[in-house]
């Protein structure tokens, strides 16, 4: 084992054979954590970036909080009774690409899973930033280095899924079970210490007031509904990763579908009162957040004052814990790490649609490849470069961040809610069971009501956040569209190019003559010689291409002194050169006769250093390349192993990464997708 | 190549290729030598040929001594051939000759069996 292979096993871990990729099946209180982690999570977030947008209109912007708070938590209802319904019609957790692909059509399919993807890359970058943000509370130092912080993080994120991190219950359970009960446990003992104790509690920043943008102040007409619209968009940030146990079906216990559905609902329920709990805690304890980006700040006694930000959660936690710091230490630690594992189910997620996306031919063939460890590597590597470059591009900000986030999650709730009304009403067409219709009927109308409230909340938030950089996910989505389908374009182009008609006669070529390149007598030449004799060829000539007046009589003394039974033809070369008269030779043989097939047989040196690749096989690599583009011309390379070669194959054994060059390795694993449970989130 | 215009000439010699040039000139050499082109020539005629051994053939040991070249004049070619011999002094690829003999076509192609030759010094 040598150092580099070493750092990789140290990093990525040992290789695991494919039967090792066991499904195990999740019983409802790990599947919650599991799933639920990129939805929870967002709580942390989602009630400080309607804060933060209400703060634009000053002190008189925080009033309407809960409003909105009321219509983010009456969106998230919809979407989950929506998402029931999907999970029991599609429990092969497809998820809304399988949903839009059968009920719409493949470009239904593909607008989601463009949507989907720029969605996971954003999850990522929205998740950690939101984590580094939120460590700032307990570890001040980190301000000014949250993009590279967060980038740190992405990255130790993709080895930890290079590795193949499974989405183990424990894993997940116990940080996301710590961050419920540690959300629910500060709302109930903050709400008891206000209400019950009679405490007055005060967030750090209670104390100042709140300038806003002049444009929002006074709050009245237009610009209120355009702030509200913004607030609210930016709120909907909560439903990311609602979508998540859809695609997890396959993963559940028996009865799959109902276990789903009562997960969903679980999920939903805890994520309303979380989010609910916090703006509720926000308002009563007089919480206020700037957007300094955006134009207010904070005021002190009428002189602008300076604040170090610190999240909505950091700062509850500090004053409800303000006599029990282990509890804000507990909270603060718990936020950051589901946020930490929430951008980890886009690890999980990305890969998984990535690899479905490449099955179905609209991404790289490459993607739908597992790594050594069991996981779609490339799609990794693909996720977290284009993470690494957000977060380092709008240094960690989550707010500048949001702003690209929620659109295409809304897009792809939208479109598959759309398919499965389609779904419901292509089924009531041919169902005559009136018990079943009804309950058919019920789905349709539940779904429908999701598809409006999606396509509400989508325009809402294309309206409010278009300007401020949504319209760059939607040019995203639109590259990654239009990226897939010219792949997909190509892929189906090639196929029924190469594809086997009924008319291509099985006829075999009339002969075959072989031409052997000779540029030395010694033993690949002889091994070439052989190798050609042996296949039987209709004839057989060797050419060497007279090149230097001397060395060519040697060369074909020599020839001569070997007795090899084989005429060999020596062309002259005016201009020296080799490439251009042995094609011109072979051109030549073809044109004699359309239907031969001519095997040139090239002596290949194998090398045991890239340098010695420089110094040897140059002429029979461009030769290679040149015949490869003649018709009727096979090549054959006849290798020979150099005694340095050993040093290659040495590499080889102990490389494992550049194990799946040896032939017959089988080192490359396609993903078996009809066991694979697809898994996003 | 049938125009008499100079500028018309010098312009079609700029687009032509390296090979046609090169067949042109070897075109021109021959015939100031006298010879006769080879895509001109009839099957069993007399003729004298000038141009270069493109390909030479060394035949194996066993089989009868045989010696054969493809021989190029810029306008077509000719395969000479010599019986008895397995090797001429001075008959290389590349070699400039100047041959004679009659050419006989057999399926389609021109042979021209034990010419007389003339090797042209370099």
């Amino acid at each position: 084992m040598n150092a580099r292979d070493f750092v990789k096993r140290m990093l990525v871990g040992r290789k695991l054979a494919s039967a090792q990729l066991g499904e195990t099946l999740l019983p409802k209180r790990i599947a919650l954590p599991v799933f639920a982690s990129d939805a929870l999570s967002s709580v942390a977030y989602a009630p400080d970036e309607i804060l933060l947008t209400l703060s634009l209109a000053g002190m008189a912007g925080f009033v309407f909080s809960w409003q909105i708070a009321l219509a983010v938590a009456v969106v998230m209802l919809i979407v989950v009774m929506s998402y029931r319904q999907t999970v029991h019609a599609y429990p092969s957790g497809g998820g809304d690409y399988e949903v839009a692909t059968v009920n719409l059509g493949p470009t239904a399919g593909l607008v989601v899973a463009s949507a989907l993807l720029v969605d996971y890359v954003l999850t990522v970058a929205v998740s950690v930033s939101s984590g580094v943000q939120n460590a700032k509370a307990m570890f001040p130092f980190l301000q000014g280095n949250e993009g590279w912080v967060a980038a740190a993080i992405v990255v130790v994120l993709m080895s930890l899924n290079l590795r193949g991190v499974r989405e183990s219950g424990s894993f997940f359970a116990i940080p996301t079970y710590g961050f419920m009960i540690g959300v629910l446990g500060m709302t109930v003992w903050g709400l008891f210490r206000i209400l019950g104790l009679g405490d007055h509690l005060q967030a750090p920043t209670a104390g100042y007031t709140v300038v806003g943008s002049p444009s929002y102040e006074p709050l009245v007409g237009l610009a209120a509904a355009v702030l509200m619209a913004r607030a609210f968009s930016s709120g909907c940030a909560a439903l990311t990763g609602v979508e998540a146990i859809s695609n997890g079906v396959p993963a559940f216990r028996e009865p799959k579908s109902h276990n789903a559905a009562t997960t969903l609902a679980m999920l939903g329920a805890v994520a309303i009162s979380m989010f609910g709990g916090i703006i509720l805690l926000a308002n009563l304890t007089g919480l206020k957040l700037i957007d300094p980006d955006g134009g207010s700040h904070f005021e002190q006694a009428g002189v602008p004052v300076e604040v170090a930000h610190e999240t909505a959660m950091g700062q509850l936690a500090r004053t409800i814990f303000d006599t029990f710091p282990f509890g804000f230490y507990f909270v603060i630690t718990m936020t950051m790490v589901i946020l930490f594992l929430a951008a980890n189910t886009a690890f999980n997620g990305f890969p998984v649609l990535g690899s479905i996306l490449a099955r179905d031919g609209f991404l790289p063939k490459a993607l739908h490849t597992r790594g050594d460890r069991l996981a779609y590597s490339n799609g990794i590597l693909m996720l977290a470069t284009a993470a690494i470059a957000l977060v380092l591009l709008y240094n960690a900000s989550v707010t500048a961040l949001i702003q690209l986030y929620v659109v295409g999650v809304f897009v792809s709730f939208t479109v598959s809610q759309f398919g499965m009304t389609r779904h419901w009403t292509r089924h009531l067409k041919t169902e005559k069971d009136p018990k079943r219709r009804a309950h058919m009927q019920r789905s349709r109308v539940i779904n429908t009501i999701g598809l409006t409230g999606t396509g509400v909340v989508l325009v809402i938030v294309l309206a409010s956040k278009f300007i401020y950089g949504a319209y760059l996910a939607v040019l995203a989505m639109a590259a990654v569209f239009m990226l897939m389908r010219g792949i997909n374009r190509h892929y189906r182009k090639v196929a029924q190019e190469v594809a086997v008609g009924p008319t291509d006669a099985r006829m075999l070529p009339s002969r075959v003559r072989a031409v052997i390149m000779v540029q030395e007598v010694n033993k690949p030449t002889m091994r070439a010689v052989n190798f050609a004799r042996a296949t039987r060829a209709s004839s057989i000539e060797a050419v060497l291409v007279s090149v230097d007046e001397a060395e060519t009589r040697a060369i074909v003394a020599e020839w001569d002194a070997q007795q090899l039974e084989i005429p060999l033809k020596v062309i002259a070369s005016p201009y020296r050169e080799v490439t251009g008269p042995f094609l011109n030779y072979v051109k030549g043989i073809r044109s004699d006769s359309p239907r031969d097939v001519v095997c040139v047989y090239i002596p290949e040196y194998i090398v045991g250093h890239w340098w010695e690749q420089i110094l040897h096989n140059q002429t029979g690599l461009i030769l290679k390349a040149r015949l490869n583009f003649m018709q009727g011309v096979m090549v054959t390379s006849v290798p020979y192993q150099l005694a340095s070669s050993k040093y290659a194959l040495d590499r080889a054994r102990r490389n494992t990464a550049a194990a799946w060059r040896r032939p017959g390795s089988g080192q490359v694993r396609m993903g078996d997708s009809g066991r694979e449970p697809v898994r996003r989130e | 190549m049938a125009t008499t215009n100079p500028f018309l000439r010098a312009l079609r010699r700029l687009g032509a290729s390296n090979a046609e040039l090169e067949s042109e000139e070897r075109q021109r050499i021959a015939e100031s030598a006298g010879a006769v082109r080879i895509s001109e020539v009839n099957d069993r005629q007399w003729a004298s040929l000038r141009g270069t051994i493109a390909v030479l053939t060394m035949k194996p040991r066993s089989g009868t001594p045989w010696l054969e070249a493809e021989f190029n004049d810029g306008s077509g070619t000719v395969t000479l051939i010599w019986m008895g011999r397995r090797a001429i002094p001075g008959i290389s690829a590349g070699r400039e000759l100047m041959v004679s003999g009659r050419v006989s076509y057999v399926d389609g192609q021109r042979r021209l069996y034990n010419p007389y030759y003339e090797l042209i010094a370099d």
